[in-house]
């Protein structure tokens, strides 16, 4: 049974239908990327799968359980970490604080107004945890606003990975790095997970990148699925190298 | 409840609402274009009443002579206003354009007891409009007709200078799309100021024209801000028909919740704008959503 | 910092004998509204949340006090607790339905509901008194004599103090800036933005029924103008004067309006022309508010120390 599996999904806004018919099939420890130009309707699938839009026909179906009409915030418990486009961390706090607060909404000790946040000394041991494996230990006393681009990102995969997730889902998470900076990412993304044995769906319009990192990928185009398949599948799809690989830059 | 006289207190409703319109339009046209949500709208319409009454000398004979007068008084001081003081605080967080525009109601509010005294100020009715027509049989103050007259001429120069003429139609873009505007070589600052300008104007004329419905004194400025923000809330931010909507609304609740319910017909006015908010927060004639996903 | 408290709190525990009458009554006016402040800012800071409708917990407060003493002859001390009960119900009302919408428009529905509150309360004349107010309002013990106000006000702004650098540092604190600085992210991470915005509205709401409470002892009487606009934008100011993003700011803001209004008014009549200057110079010269100018100084200084 795939760890992920979305069912037909269709979804409107006011008359524009932004996704048709789509489906999709994640299987456990895979690295999945969803592919396709701006407007393809790729954040809107994300946002669908996340519970931050209601669909409209179609179902979501996580290990099993159905996620169709789960809210956001809910997702966690179920085992999917989140992170949003342009979603960067709390800039107020430290990485540590950032981190630790996630460990702590995981166990749904968000409504503690007594103690202070860093004396819940298990969550922020765990923090301290994560923290280490995305590589900023260095950083952790370190307040988020400060930090630049390539750090931010993976302050905010540590929140991710706070959830305890068996499924990461990333929306764009190479947006706003430099080339150098994307190819950095991409293996360490690619090596993290692996190591964790996390299974990763995300959404990308930088095609190098994606055919670097995923092991399967699907294409929308304007809300529809376009192709599905390996990278080298991907490659030489007639459909697909029209579309998009001709004119990548 | 006879038929004239439910039709007399609806015309007296009107009357009031072409008040309101006066007032409020200017303060969904700035906060539309501008973004600034003005607390110191009500006190620019009182300033426009203070100004024809001085002219006057408080008396109506003079009344439109010096209406003109104290209407390109309020569009100066509207674009003296924006060119000193809002253009700084155009792009900052919005407390600080409230307290900016708080400040400015204040000031405005002591130099108004400073210059023209404390008292209520008042003015008879204006020439030709002394006497009062008999609508259904019953007298009833033909000025209150002209006013509404006014305002609906206001509404539709207003219409046609948005829709039909080059700078309308910058001021409408600008409030979709500032920033493309820009891009496109338009002086938007100067565009801001006469927004600005315009909106101050037309707050000063229709305080001036209402001069003879209601004695003005500098707290009518703090209690007329609240009104606007009503009729714009209700109608709809950043739109004319909206705004005259909501006048007509406001109008007409306060006309016949005074019969009805005379003590809380103010609190109705309230409770309209806070259902509309729950239900429909951009306005019944507004569009942007405001409700967080 | 700790230093400055210790000292602030030495000098602020002695003041009484050392003012005359009318000094007491305006440092007493001070502490009320750094309170009232105080509470606002919990809310604002940690929110975002700009409310024009502190007003109607604060008057609510006020009101539950001034009903339950003048109708039910209630020792003035007794209804606090009923006082704070009403000011939160009140405040869960607004902060329920207001809290959904952003920005612009949570202060517009803030307001309306404010403004509506200050309607009934202000025509009510059969049991609110109408614009009449509750007069006669002679409270007993402690709270009747100035230099006990004095303290009851000085320990209330401690405690409310203390409550909200308590909730500061704890993971629901922490909730709220998350969800301040970034709701989707916050979601993200398993938060649910709005019951936490309630909460703290409520907190506000509650804590600023303790400054209307207060207003009502001080003042021995209840007037609608305690819910109209003007006190929501009163303590704005002070919130935003003092400087809001430092932790006694407001308290700052507070102190500084309450001494510059009596000083002014003792001078002349003129003291909204004299605020709205004030105003405006904050706003173009020092938008961070009184506090910020310490830090200046400071900065200035440090250079030359270290030469």
């Amino acid at each position: 049974m795939p760890l992920l599996e979305v069912q037909r999904i269709s979804k409107s806004f006011e008359g524009f239908r932004a996704l048709t018919d789509v489906s999709l099939a994640v299987e456990e420890g895979a690295l999945y990327a969803l592919m396709g130009p701006n407007g393809a309707g790729k954040t809107t699938l994300f946002n669908v799968i996340t519970g931050r839009y209601t669909l409209d026909s179609g179902r979501v179906v996580f290990a099993g359980q159905d996620i169709s009409r789960t809210r956001t915030h809910r997702i966690i418990h179920y085992g999917i970490g989140v992170s949003f486009q342009r979603a960067i961390p709390f800039p107020s706090m430290t990485v540590l604080e950032n981190v630790t607060l996630a460990v702590l909404a995981l166990n749904r000790k968000t409504r503690d107004f007594a103690r202070p946040l860093l004396s819940y000394r298990q969550a922020a041991k765990r923090a301290e945890e994560i923290i280490a494996w995305v590589g900023l230990d260095h950083l952790k006393r370190q307040v988020t606003a400060a930090l630049p681009q390539g750090d931010l990102k993976r302050v905010d995969i540590a929140l991710a990975l706070a959830s305890n997730p068996r499924l990461l889902l990333l929306d764009e998470p190479l947006a706003g790095l430099s080339r150098p900076e994307r190819v950095q990412m991409v293996s360490f993304i690619r090596e993290l997970l692996r190591s964790l044995g996390i299974t990763l769906l995300f959404t990308e319009h930088d095609t190098e990148a994606v055919l670097q990192l995923a092991e399967r990928i699907m294409v929308l185009h304007r809300g529809a699925v376009l192709a599905e398949g390996t990278p080298t599948e991907i490659r030489s799809h007639p459909g697909v190298q029209e579309a998009f690989l001709g004119s990548e830059a | 409840m006879t038929l004239p006289f439910f039709f007399l207190e609806f015309m007296t409703g009107l009357a009031s609402a072409a008040s309101l319109f006066l007032l409020a339009v200017g303060l969904s046209l700035i906060f539309g274009a501008l973004g600034i949500v003005n607390f110191a709208h009500g006190s620019f319409f009182v300033l426009g009443a203070y100004f024809l009454f001085a002219l006057t000398r408080g008396d109506a004979a003079g009344f439109w002579h010096y209406l003109l007068v104290a209407l390109a008084a309020s569009l100066v001081l509207g674009a003296v206003v924006e060119r000193v003081f809002m253009r700084r605080v155009l792009n900052r967080a919005e407390h600080y354009q409230i307290l900016l525009t708080y400040a400015l109601l204040l000031i405005i509010e002591d130099v108004s007891k400073i210059f023209f005294g404390p008292e209520y100020k008042s003015i008879g009715m204006p020439k030709g409009f002394e006497m009062p027509v008999l609508v259904l049989g019953i007298p009833f103050p033909s000025y209150y007709l002209g006013l509404v007259g006014l305002a609906a001429v206001a509404a539709l120069m207003l219409w046609l200078f948005l829709h039909r003429t080059h700078y309308g139609t910058l001021v409408r873009a600008v409030t979709q799309d500032r920033e493309m505007l820009e891009a496109l070589g338009v002086n938007v600052p100067l565009l801001f100021t006469l927004i600005f300008a315009l909106g101050i104007g037309l707050a000063g004329f229709g305080g001036a024209v209402s001069l003879p419905l209601q004695s003005i004194s500098t707290g009518v400025a703090v209690d007329s801000v609240i009104s606007a923000f009503i009729v714009v809330v209700v109608g709809g931010l950043g739109s004319i028909w909206g705004t005259l909507l909501g006048a007509i609304l406001i109008g007409e609740i306060q006309a016949f919740g005074a019969l009805v319910l005379p003590e809380f017909s103010i609190a109705f006015t309230y409770a309209l704008m806070a259902v509309v908010l729950l239900f429909r927060p951009w306005g019944l004639l507004g569009r942007r959503p405001a409700v967080r996903t | 910092m700790k230093v400055k408290l210790a000292v602030a709190a030495v000098v602020l525990a002695v003041l009484p004998w050392f003012l005359q009458d009318y000094g007491l009554q305006v440092a007493i006016q001070a502490l009320v509204l750094a309170g009232f402040a105080m509470a606002f800012n919990l809310l604002f800071r940690n929110t975002g949340l700009l409310s024009f409708g502190h007003a109607a917990c604060f008057g609510t407060g006020g009101y539950a006090t001034a009903l339950l003493v003048s109708k039910l002859g209630w020792n003035f001390a007794a209804t606090l607790p009923l006082a704070l009960v009403a000011a939160a119900l009140v405040s869960l009302l607004i902060g329920f339905f207001s809290v959904r919408l952003t920005k612009i428009y949570f202060t517009m529905l803030t307001l309306a509901f404010a403004q509506m509150l200050w309607a009934v309360v202000h025509k009510w004349y059969g049991f609110t008194g109408g614009d009449n107010g509750i007069t006669s309002l002679l409270p007993s013990g402690l709270l009747g004599n100035p230099k006990g106000l004095y303290y009851a006000s000085l320990i209330s702004l401690a405690v409310v103090s203390a409550i909200i650098h308590v909730v500061r540092r704890s993971p629901a604190g922490y909730t709220l800036r998350a969800v301040r600085d970034n709701p989707a992210r916050a979601e993200a991470i398993g938060i649910s933005a709005f019951e936490y915005m309630v909460a703290a509205f409520v907190l506000s709401g509650t804590l600023s029924g303790l400054a209307g409470f207060l207003q009502v002892a001080w003042q021995h009487s209840a007037f609608p103008d305690l819910f109209y606009w003007t006190t929501s934008a009163e303590v704005i100011i002070a919130v935003i004067l003092g400087g809001g993003s430092e932790f006694f700011g407001p308290v700052v803001g507070a102190v500084v309006l309450v001494v510059l209004e009596a000083v002014v008014r003792s001078h002349t009549q003129y003291w909204p022309l004299a605020l709205g200057f004030v105003l405006l110079a904050m706003v173009l010269f020092f938008p961070s508010g009184v506090i910020s100018l310490f830090h200046r100084r400071q900065r200035e200084e440090a250079p030359r120390a270290a030469a």
